[in-house]
């Protein structure tokens, strides 16, 4: 690790896998709600369960952006963090602005929530993934940008490299779609046309900036291929997902009351949104086969290429097969869709952020490259976990989606109302939260492999 | 024995970028011809209000630029950096005849009140038109570039790759029209 | 020394046959000639104008492999699709 100030990764990532872990426990109670209604009723109701799944997701990923921005960066650039200071600082708020969130969705009635924090001031709260109160929104903002000015700060004095530019501008739109959170109009059709705006916009739009700057660090650095030939790819892949994500937006856009040519632009830029992720999957692939030298950290390695064939099944794939508005007139909001959304995150934007965390942190550690070979073991244990048991929550979310799409939406007459159909394919919820509790398996181990093989020598590059 | 690859001019990003752009045109001209077939009285009848000779007019411009495009790609090729900016000139000044005609044909429509939801048919033309008309813009803009670079002298015959590079862009603006103006004025 | 200048003579011949073919095709659509025999026969012209543009204007029968195809695939492809949407 060559510039002391990238040890301020090393909170970011720390507390990214903390909030990973509470986002999985949330998660597999929601499982279990499905199943047995009352769970945890009335202390932790589904709907409170589900807000704090969600903001931990969003947040854990936001924390391993950040803390990749810090260890990249400087690296990238050749200089020093501009403040590490304000690093350590902001890490500190972030935390505390999200901790408060979750105790304040926890503890208090949501109604209550929005009294106490003064929403009526200027109404944000009561949206999907943007529950949050409007004054931490505003934190959000101020961390957002004070994180912005580091970064931006660091690069201005240093090398610009196609990958730092690249994180940049990422990151920067993903600050500036964020602003959409505030703008709340009282027309509902307005209202969730621009609530797209920052969540389309971030996961199928600046996002894939991010996880495609990532990629190309982890690449470089562990296969030692020419960065020219990286950095070209880099470009290409933002460029289709530019090209097919922003009038992509209209895949959204279908069925809220705006008019009906966005079920055709929708359909047809939608349509191609796979390709860039197609690119991903061939441009790791094809880089870890050409590479140079064979580096210890095997573990990081297999983050990278899993990562770019999950994205492409979750987000590419599984996208794809709902994205056509004469599909998804049926599909909408149902399992389908969170067999998509789950696969989609977890390819994409999880795997990645593990991906550098696997990469950075034995460095952040005191190690020259890597792990032990004890500690790779383990943490690929996790990687096989966790990703096969998504796999399969994806399988058996999709049969329960197709399922309820046809008994509830297709049957004619003989259409059966919610509830029925959700008995119907309660199987299909127990299977799903049994593949649940194995990818939290997976993390707890995921977990232990930071803490096992710590004393034994870092694993070797092969003679 | 090797075989050897002859790439096509330009650099090949642009030939990614073309690829890419011919993927949407060819996904947008199918969703036309497939919602066709269950629309053909309305897409016959209002196909007849479109203005057809103004559509010639864009056509001959468009083939002309190409046209004009390719004689600056050969002049340049022979160092003869005069005539190739010339001729580059020439390929501006059709492509910006289009760009007169074809605002002036959307003006028209604005003014009689269509709008994307007027019906189906005037959906997919106006989708289709001026999407066109955002890539013609485009490259209007990239070959004034490479046009008053060729007045600078930067070009050489052993320079000639973003030469290429725009000219293979403007060639494939081309070629969608040349489908566009068929399948939507025509059959 | 000059550079020996390549000829132009073919893509001038390619411009005003293009040129001819377009005059066609706007001919049939001032008569107003309609039936699907009439309209798979103008699109058939556009994409032997097509093939045109990429062969001659943008080079390709100059490159190799699926280089030279792609553009060539595309209408055909696009060929078979307003085929089916015009005679089903």
């Amino acid at each position: 690790m060559k510039y002391t100030s990238q040890m301020v990764a090393k909170p970011y990532f720390i507390a990214a896998i903390a909030l990973f872990v509470g986002q999985i426990l949330f998660g597999v109670i929601m499982g279990m709600q499905y199943v047995v209604g009352d769970f945890l009723f009335p202390e932790i109701p589904f709907n409170v369960a589900r807000m704090v799944h969600t903001n931990l997701l969003i947040v854990w990923l936001l924390f391993g952006f950040m803390g990749a921005a810090y260890y990249m960066v400087p690296d990238e650039a050749e200089t020093e963090l501009h403040s590490p200071l304000l690093a350590k600082v902001m890490f500190w708020i972030f935390l505390a602005a999200g901790v408060v969130t979750i105790l304040g969705y926890l503890l208090v009635p949501y109604a209550t929530l929005a009294e106490i924090t003064m929403n009526d001031l200027l109404p944000t709260m009561g949206r999907e993934f943007l529950e949050q109160p409007t004054i931490i929104k505003i934190g959000i903002v101020v961390v957002a940008l004070a994180f912005l000015y580091n970064i931006g700060m660091t690069i201005l004095k240093g090398r610009k490299t196609v990958i730092n530019l690249v994180l940049l501008i990422g990151l920067v739109g993903l600050a500036v779609f964020f602003l959409f959170a505030f703008y709340n109009p009282d027309n509902i059709v307005l209202d969730k046309m621009f609530w797209w705006f920052v969540v389309h916009l971030w996961v199928e739009g600046v996002w894939e900036l991010i996880l495609g700057s990532l990629l190309a660090y982890v690449l470089i650095k562990t296969t030692g291929v020419d960065r020219e030939v990286i950095e070209k790819w880099l470009y290409v892949i933002i460029a289709m997902a530019l090209i097919t994500g922003l009038i992509g937006t209209g895949h959204h856009f279908f069925w809220i009351g705006t008019p009906g040519y966005w079920q055709w632009w929708g359909s047809i830029f939608s349509a191609m949104e796979p390709i860039p992720f197609f690119m991903m999957t061939i441009f790791a692939f094809n880089m870890v086969n050409k590479r140079r030298r064979q580096h210890p950290n095997k573990a990081a390695v297999l983050w990278a290429l899993g990562c770019s064939v999950m994205a492409f099944l979750g987000a590419g794939v599984w996208g794809f097969m709902h994205t056509l508005s004469f599909v998804n007139y049926y599909t909408h909001g149902s399992q389908i869709t969170a067999a998509h959304g789950h696969m989609a995150f977890y390819g994409a934007y999880v795997m990645i952020v593990l991906a550098i965390i696997s990469y950075a942190m034995p460095m952040l550690n005191g190690r020259k490259a890597a792990n032990s070979l004890k500690s790779q073991v383990v943490e690929m244990w996790s990687f096989w976990l966790m990703t096969i048991s998504m796999v399969f929550i994806t399988l058996f979310l999709t049969a329960a989606g197709i399922l309820q799409v046809y008994l509830q939406r297709m049957n004619g007459d003989a259409s059966l109302p919610f509830m029925v159909v959700q008995d119907k394919i309660e199987i299909f919820y127990w299977m799903r939260e049994g593949a649940g509790i194995i990818f939290l398996i997976g993390l707890i181990i995921y977990v232990a492999s930071f803490f096992v093989g710590r004393d034994q020598p870092e694993a070797e590059m092969p003679k | 024995m090797t075989k050897v690859t002859r790439y096509p001019p330009g650099e090949i990003i642009i030939w990614l970028f073309i690829m890419a752009e011919l993927l949407v045109f060819g996904l947008f001209f199918a969703a036309y011809a497939i919602t066709r077939i269950d629309n053909i009285e309305l897409f016959e009848l209002y196909q007849q209000n479109l203005d057809t000779t103004a559509a010639l007019y864009n056509t001959i411009a468009l083939l002309s630029s190409s046209y004009f495009v390719i004689r600056s790609v050969i002049a340049i090729k022979a160092d003869e950096q005069k005539s190739a900016y010339r001729w580059m000139l020439l390929a501006v000044v059709m492509g910006l005849v289009f760009v007169i005609i074809k605002t002036d044909e959307f003006a028209y429509h604005i003014d009689n009140g269509i709008t994307l939801s007027t019906n189906t048919f005037y959906m997919f033309y106006l989708s289709l038109a001026f999407f066109h008309y955002l890539h013609v813009i485009l490259g209007l803009v990239i070959l004034s570039v490479l046009a008053r670079n060729m007045n600078k002298g930067i070009y050489t015959s052993k320079e000639t790759a973003s030469v290429e590079t725009g000219a293979s862009y403007w060639h494939m603006v081309d070629l969608v029209w040349l489908i566009l103006f068929p399948l939507v004025y025509v059959m | 020394m000059k550079i020996k200048k390549q000829s132009t003579i073919v893509e001038t011949v390619v411009f005003l046959l293009l040129i001819a073919l377009t005059l066609v095709t706007y001919q049939v659509g001032e008569m107003g000639l309609s039936g699907v025999n009439i309209s798979l026969g103008v699109f058939a012209i556009a994409l032997f104008k097509g093939a045109l543009i990429s062969e001659h204007f943008m080079q390709l029968k100059y490159a190799s492999g699926l280089w030279r195809w792609m553009v060539l695939i595309w209408l055909i492809l696009l060929g078979a699709v307003i085929y089916f949407a015009f005679t089903v």
